[in-house]
């Protein structure tokens, strides 16, 4: 299983977080990754809210010639807080992909990991996806 | 677009879209619109007229079979397709589905061809999520 470093988790919880701060909505990101292994976070187009947040999702990205592909697909809840909406398991069932989501409702940072193996949801540990230090 | 190294020897790219993202927030509909029923002179042609208006018949792009199809960093086997065809989005999705990837099922999918490899990527059209 590919590991996401801290490092970009980071990054992206920190823009989760300004988005809510300074909008009041939800966020969203996408990880890529190409043939040797580097990562590219993408935060693409999309209409978002408080409560949503929607846009088209490209599975492989062509860019400069290589092929990227989708691994990890991370988005923000703010009202609802750290558990997965209705919405969220009709549009996670994508096999391969890691879905991330991230809250800071209860004042403290919260990642919950899964993936759909075509029946039901796995849940992922954080430390089985997340590279510290 | 910047750069950094990551730590776990991971070269991490930012792509540079943050600045265009939009935020979309739906303008109230206006009283009368939301209060308007039926009248008596919308009669069935008036109600398909305005299902055509609303979703225009649109010509899909069509790609001819062998062609190579993408999905989480491999080409997919699949069976059911054949040579010298041509096919829409939708029956590309049809073969997906019926080769056992249902997760296209009750998604849109759209197919761009990247000639270099004559392999379709895919892109996955209004994904939702919400809280």
């Amino acid at each position: 299983m590919v590991k996401i470093s801290g490092d970009a988790l980071w990054q992206v919880q920190a823009m989760f977080k300004a988005t809510y701060v300074e909008e009041q909505s939800e966020d969203r990101v996408l990880i890529y990754q190409n043939a040797t292994g580097d990562l590219a976070l993408y935060r693409p187009r999309m209409s978002r809210s408080v409560v949503h947040v929607e846009c088209d999702v490209q599975l492989t990205v062509i860019k400069d010639g290589q092929e990227w592909d989708l691994i990890a697909d991370l988005h923000s809840h703010h009202i609802m807080g750290g558990d997965w909406s209705p919405i969220d398991d009709a549009n996670e069932r994508l096999r391969g992909i890691l879905f991330g989501l991230f809250s800071w409702k209860e004042g403290h940072d919260v990642w919950l990991f899964r993936r759909w193996n075509g029946q039901t949801y796995e849940p992922v540990m954080y430390n089985e996806v997340v590279a510290i230090g | 677009m910047t750069s950094q190294k990551a730590d776990v020897g991971q070269q991490l790219t930012l792509w540079g879209d943050a600045t265009e993202v939009k935020e979309v927030k739906a303008p109230p509909e206006p009283e009368s619109k939301r209060t308007k029923t039926r009248s008596k002179a919308d009669g069935p042609e008036t109600e398909a007229k305005a299902r055509q208006a609303a979703s225009p018949a649109t010509t899909q792009q069509q790609f001819t079979y062998p062609f190579n199809i993408r999905y989480a960093a491999e080409i997919l086997q699949l069976t059911g397709f054949v040579d010298g065809q041509p096919y829409t989005s939708d029956q590309i999705k049809e073969v997906l589905v019926q080769n056992g990837f249902t997760e296209f099922q009750d998604v849109q999918p759209d197919f761009h061809h990247n000639a270099a490899t004559n392999t379709l990527v895919i892109t996955i059209r209004g994904s939702r999520k919400g809280g």
